[in-house]
C-alpha cells in the first residue's frame, strides 16, 4: 500500500526510542541483579550472622560486638568467623566529595575480600580498595590518595561486584573502619565458614542463639534477601518508567497509523465497496502496525548495541547487562504495542463509508 | 430461480438529516429493472440518482421500503452479509475510478478474486484474460497513474466484472472521460448487458448513454417521473 516515507521513519524512530528506553531499563535491572548483589552473593562462606531484626546487607543497621566472633568460633562445626563492619562515609578526592560504603574486613581472611579488577585486594592500615566504576567516574587510579574524615588512604586496587548503582563499596581494614566510626570492637556482620561436609542449614542451626540478639542465615538465604531488597526498591521505579516509555511509543504508533488510515481512507472505502470482509481490513491495519513495531524493535535494539557502551563509558556506575530473556521480553512488549497501536486506527477504518466513493 | 427482474424496489425512501432539515434524497420509489439491459438513470444534479444506486448496492440502508437485488432482500442482511453480497453479486463503477494507486492494472483487477479466495495463479490468469478482453493487455503491469482516463475506467470496469456479477452499477461512468473514451466505455457496458446478460444500471447525464440505453428512468426530487 501507499506508505509515506517520512511518516514511516518517524513511526519507526518513535517506537525505536521507546524500545531503546525499555532495553536500557531492562539492562539496568539485570545489571543491578548481577552487579549490585555481586559482593554479597560471591562471599566464600556458608553462613552470615547479623543483629536480630536484620535480614539483608544493603538496607539495615546491624551492630554487633566484634569480640563475639570468638564465641561463635568455638561453636562446633565452625571453621572460621570474620567480622565485617559497614560504615557509610564521604571520601574527598581533590575537591570532590564521594559518598561510599566502607567495608572494614579482616585482611587475613579471604571471606571479605572483593573480586579484583585491578591491583591488590588486601588492604593494610591506611590502604583502600575502591570500586572500579566509582573510580572511573571520579578519575581515581591505583596509587592515588583519598582523604576520609581527615585520614589519608592510598588506593591499592580496584574491585568489581561492588557497585550497587546508587552507592558503591570500598574496602579497608576492620581496624581502620572502626577508627573512622569512632567505636572499636564494632562489627556489622560475621562471615562464617563451616567445616567440610556440614550443610549450611545445620551450621545455621548451631549458630542460632549462641550470642544473644543475633540471627544466623545461610549464605543462600541472606544473598536472596539482599537481592529482594535491591530489586524491591528498584523494580517499581524501572517498571514505571518502562511503562511510560511504552505508552509514549504506543501514542506515536497510534497517531501515525491513524494519520495513515485517514490518508488511505479511499483504499479502505474501495475495499469495502467491492466486498472486502472485515478481517481483510483488520489484517491490513494490523500488518502495518506490526511492521512498524518490528522496525521499531530493530531500530531500538541496534540503538542499544551502539549506545550502551557509550553510556557505560560516560556513567561508569551504570551497571548494564542485557540478558536474552530481557531482550525477548521487550520484543514481546513491542509486539503487544503493535497490536494495541492498531486499535484506534481500526475503529477509524470501521467508520470509513464506501458510499463516500460516489462523491467525485 | 433467476427471474428476468434483477432489481426490484418497493416504495423505497432514503432520507438524510442535513442542516436541521430533512432531505428526501429518494422518496417512495418503486421500480423493476431487467437483466440483459442497460438502464439509464437520469435527472438533474441532486435528484437522488447516486443515492438510489447506493441503496441498490447495499452501500446505504433504506429509510423505508424494500430493495431486492439479484433476488436478495438487502434489508435482511447484516454488514458482513452485505459485504459478501457486494463481492459476489455486484460490480460497481465510479465516476472517479477509485483504482488503488499502489497496485498495477492487473493487480487491481485481481483484487476481488483474491477477496473471493481464488488462488494466485488462477486469479492472475482470470484477471489477465479480462484485461485483454477490455483492450488493456499492453497495460497490465503498469500503475494506474500512467493510464489515460479511458484506460482507468476500463480497468475499473474490469475490476467490477471479474467475478462475473449479475448486476453492474455505474455512477456517471463517462463523467470524467473525453468523448472518444466515453464512447468506448458505453460500448463496453452495452456488451456486458447484452452479451453477458447483466443488469447494467448507469446514472448519467451523457446523451450518448441515454441514446443506447434499453430503458430510461428519470428522477426529480427523489421521485421517479
Ligand atoms: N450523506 C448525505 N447526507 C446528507 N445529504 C445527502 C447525502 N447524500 C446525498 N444527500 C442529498 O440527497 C440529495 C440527492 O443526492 P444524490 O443522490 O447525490 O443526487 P444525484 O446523484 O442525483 O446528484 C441531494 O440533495 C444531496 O445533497
Ligand atoms: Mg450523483
Amino acid at each position: 500500500m501507499a506508505f509515506d516515507r517520512v511518516r514511516v521513519t518517524i513511526t519507526v524512530a518513535g517506537i525505536g526510542f521507546a524500545v531503546l528506553l525499555m532495553l536500557f531499563l531492562a539492562a539496568l535491572y539485570d545489571g543491578v541483579r548481577t552487579e549490585a548483589n555481586g559482593y554479597v552473593s560471591s562471599r566464600p562462606v556458608e553462613a552470615w550472622v547479623a543483629q536480630e531484626g536484620t535480614t539483608n546487607f544493603i538496607k539495615s543497621t546491624s551492630l554487633l560486638s566484634a569480640a563475639e566472633a570468638d564465641v561463635l568460633a568455638q561453636v562446633d562445626g565452625v571453621r572460621e568467623v570474620s567480622p565485617l563492619l559497614r560504615v557509610i562515609t564521604t571520601a574527598r578526592v581533590g575537591e570532590r566529595q564521594v559518598t561510599v560504603i566502607l567495608l572494614g574486613v579482616d585482611p587475613r581472611s579471604a571471606t571479605g575480600r572483593p573480586e579484583a579488577a585491578e591491583g591488590d585486594m588486601v588492604p593494610s592500615a591506611g590502604e583502600i580498595v575502591f570500586d572500579r566504576a566509582l573510580a572511573r567516574q571520579h578519575g581515581i587510579h591505583v596509587g592515588d590518595t583519598l582523604v576520609v574524615q581527615g585520614r589519608p588512604f592510598r588506593v591499592i586496587g580496584l574491585s568489581r561486584g561492588t557497585n550497587s548503582v546508587l552507592t558503591q563499596f570500598a574496602v579497608v581494614t576492620l581496624e581502620d573502619a572502626q577508627l573512622l566510626l569512632g567505636m572499636s570492637d564494632m562489627a556489622s556482620f560475621f562471615l562464617v565458614r563451616g567445616i567440610e561436609g556440614l550443610p549450611p542449614e545445620a551450621l545455621v542451626a548451631r549458630l542460632a542463639g549462641q550470642v544473644p540478639r543475633t540471627a544466623a542465615f545461610t549464605h543462600a538465604d541472606f544473598s536472596a534477601n539482599n537481592m529482594r531488597e535491591l530489586r524491591g526498591g528498584l523494580l517499581p521505579i524501572l517498571a514505571t518508567v518502562a511503562v511510560l516509555g511504552a505508552v509514549v511509543g504506543l501514542a506515536v504508533l497510534t497517531l501515525l497509523l491513524y494519520g495513515a488510515v485517514l490518508e488511505q481512507r479511499e483504499i479502505y472505502a474501495v475495499l469495502k465497496a467491492i466486498g472486502a470482509p472485515q478481517q481483510v481490513l483488520v489484517r491490513l491495519v494490523l500488518f502495518q502496525s506490526l511492521a512498524a513495531a518490528g522496525g521499531g524493535f530493530l531500530f531500538g535494539a541496534l540503538g542499544y548495541a551502539v549506545s550502551a557502551p557509550l553510556v557505560v563509558r560516560v556513567v561508569p556506575a551504570m551497571a548494564l547487562s542485557l540478558s536474552a530473556d530481557a531482550l525477548v521480553a521487550v520484543g514481546l512488549a513491542t509486539c503487544l504495542l503493535g497490536g494495541l497501536g492498531a486499535v484506534l486506527p481500526l475503529r477509524r477504518v470501521r467508520r470509513v463509508h464506501p458510499a463516500e466513493l460516489f462523491r467525485a | 430461480m433467476t427471474s428476468a427482474v434483477a432489481v426490484r424496489l418497493a416504495n423505497v425512501s432514503r432520507h438524510f438529516e442535513a442542516g436541521g432539515g430533512l432531505v428526501r434524497a429518494v422518496d417512495g420509489v418503486s421500480l423493476s429493472l431487467p437483466r440483459g439491459a442497460i438502464t439509464a438513470l437520469i435527472g438533474p444534479s441532486g435528484s437522488g440518482k447516486t443515492t438510489l444506486l447506493s441503496l441498490v448496492g447495499g452501500l446505504l440502508p433504506v429509510t423505508a421500503g424494500v430493495v431486492e437485488t439479484d433476488g436478495i432482500d438487502l434489508g435482511t442482511l447484516d454488514q458482513a452479509a452485505l459485504t459478501a453480497f457486494r463481492l459476489h453479486h455486484l460490480g460497481i463503477v465510479f465516476q472517479a475510478f477509485h483504482l488503488i494507486d499502489a497496485l498495477t492494472v492487473a493487480e487491481n483487477v485481481e483484487l476481488p478474486l483474491t477477496l473471493a479466495g481464488v488462488r494466485r495463479p488462477d486469479a492472475r490468469r482470470r484477471a489477465l484474460a479480462l484485461v485483454e478482453r477490455l483492450g488493456l493487455a499492453a497495460r497490465a503491469d503498469v500503475l494506474p497513474r500512467v493510464l489515460s482516463g479511458g484506460e482507468k475506467q476500463r480497468t475499473a470496469l474490469a475490476r467490477a466484472l471479474v467475478l462475473d456479477p449479475p448486476v453492474v452499477l455505474a455512477d456517471e461512468p463517462t463523467g470524467s472521460l473525453d468523448a472518444a473514451a466515453g464512447e468506448d466505455v458505453i460500448t463496453l457496458l452495452q456488451t456486458e448487458a447484452t452479451a453477458h446478460g447483466r443488469a447494467v444500471i448507469a446514472a448519467s447525464h451523457d446523451p450518448r448513454l441515454l441514446a443506447r440505453a434499453d430503458r430510461v428512468v428519470a428522477m426529480s426530487f427523489g421521485r421517479v417521473v
